[in-house]
């Protein structure tokens, strides 16, 4: 038990393996407010599949339903800079790693907040009152709707509350605050652990990270906004 | 580190993102290698996760180092006792797991079977060369603490070695 301490090597190697591109993508997308990541398994294989994804300009409107067009109007060696259009007028600038298997986006500052969301969170799928999933279409509704997926993971609110729509969205992940416009629409998928609140006061919910992600639908209010 | 990359990534801008990731990965993963041996993956994964969702509150980009350095440690440690706790289950019930076929002449392999705290400590002394108050302040415990566990972490490394 009194023998001396081995010498400590000075670096042993230590492999250092990159990063997987969707874990790099989870990575990216939690320093990014309103961004989340979505995962979809495509039963195709990935040079399909990527030469699709790879061509922005012509091939982002075809499987993005809120996209209209899409312009590249900057490329510095693996980054693009793309002007994004909506297809209800909103406007924004998205920076895809494009290199990699993802895409992060990064909105210049003075641009409204809520096309950010809009395009970091997709595909969105609102959860009705009951919990029920149903397609969403922008024409359809215009309010905020949010129903965490269980009643126990609701904190902070009563039940009733927390099931009825809230109106005047105001979307709290990261910190960060979207205000939308008349004739805007965004749609969002929070982040575990995202809070989302009703602007009359009346409501708030907090989903438990543990349950998985929450899903919550922010629409405008054109009675609020 | 440049501050101006932290500070453009605090204000969510993605190229400065992806740079910062890219300076921080090797650090983070040679630390977690360390202290997480058995779970040095998931622990990078997570504590990559833990930064780059508080960056934005970081109050102070020049000192993002020590801050990263504090937020990894203390994932690698919870996910090292984790991994401890799963190991001893399936220890009681198929043995202790062999070692290299050379016997107990691996370094790494001494300081993987220490506890995750201990390892921590004789880690950042180490191959960090932190001093005892800097490992204090990173792993949030009193410097009297951090030397009562080097010292168990030495004699326990000891013990592993010659065993």
């Amino acid at each position: 038990m009194t023998g001396p301490v081995p010498p400590v090597p000075p670096e042993p190697p230590v492999p250092l393996p990159g990063i997987d591109p969707v874990d790099r993508l989870a990575i990216l997308a939690a320093a990014l407010p309103g961004a989340a990541v979505r995962q979809r398994r495509i039963a195709a294989p990935f040079d399909a599949v990527w030469q699709v994804i790879a061509d922005m300009e012509h091939a982002t409107p075809r499987f993005e339903p809120g996209v209209a067009r899409v312009r590249v109007i900057e490329q510095s060696g693996e980054y693009r800079r793309l002007l994004v259009r909506g297809t209800t007028a909103a406007r924004t600038r998205w920076t895809p790693g494009s290199g990699r298997a993802g895409a992060s986006c990064s909105p210049p500052p003075s641009s409204s907040p809520s096309p950010r969301a809009a395009w970091a969170a997709r595909p969105c799928w609102p959860i009705s009152d009951t919990g029920a999933r149903r397609p969403c279409h922008p024409a359809t509704a215009s309010h905020l709707t949010f129903a965490p997926p269980s009643r126990k993971s609701t904190r902070n609110s009563r039940p009733s509350k927390a099931r009825r729509p809230l109106r005047a969205p105001e979307f709290l992940g990261g910190g960060r605050r979207a205000d939308f416009g008349v004739d805007e629409h965004a749609e969002v998928v929070a982040r575990p652990g995202a809070a989302v609140r009703g602007g009359e006061g009346k409501g708030r919910a907090r989903h438990d990270a543990s349950r998985g992600p929450v899903e919550a639908a922010i629409r405008p209010c054109p009675a609020i906004s | 580190m440049d501050p101006g990359i932290v500070a453009a990534a605090q204000h969510g801008d993605a190229l400065a993102l992806d740079r910062l990731l890219d300076e921080l990965a090797p650090y983070v993963r040679r630390l977690c290698a360390r202290i997480a041996p058995a779970a040095a993956d998931d622990a990078a994964q997570e504590a990559l996760l833990a930064v780059f969702r508080g960056l934005p509150s970081l109050q102070a980009p020049e000192a993002i180092m020590t801050w990263v350095r504090s937020v990894t440690v203390r994932t690698a440690i919870r996910l090292a006792r984790q991994h401890d706790r799963e190991i001893a289950v399936e220890e009681t019930l198929i043995g202790r797991h062999a070692s290299s076929l050379e016997g107990l002449v691996d370094i790494d392999d001494a300081l993987a079977r220490l506890p995750a705290s201990q390892r921590a400590v004789l880690v950042l002394r180490t191959r960090e060369g932190l001093s005892e108050q800097e490992i204090a302040a990173t792993l949030g415990i009193p410097a009297g603490t951090v030397k009562s566990r080097l010292h168990r972490a030495r004699a326990k490394f000891r013990e592993e070695w010659e065993s």
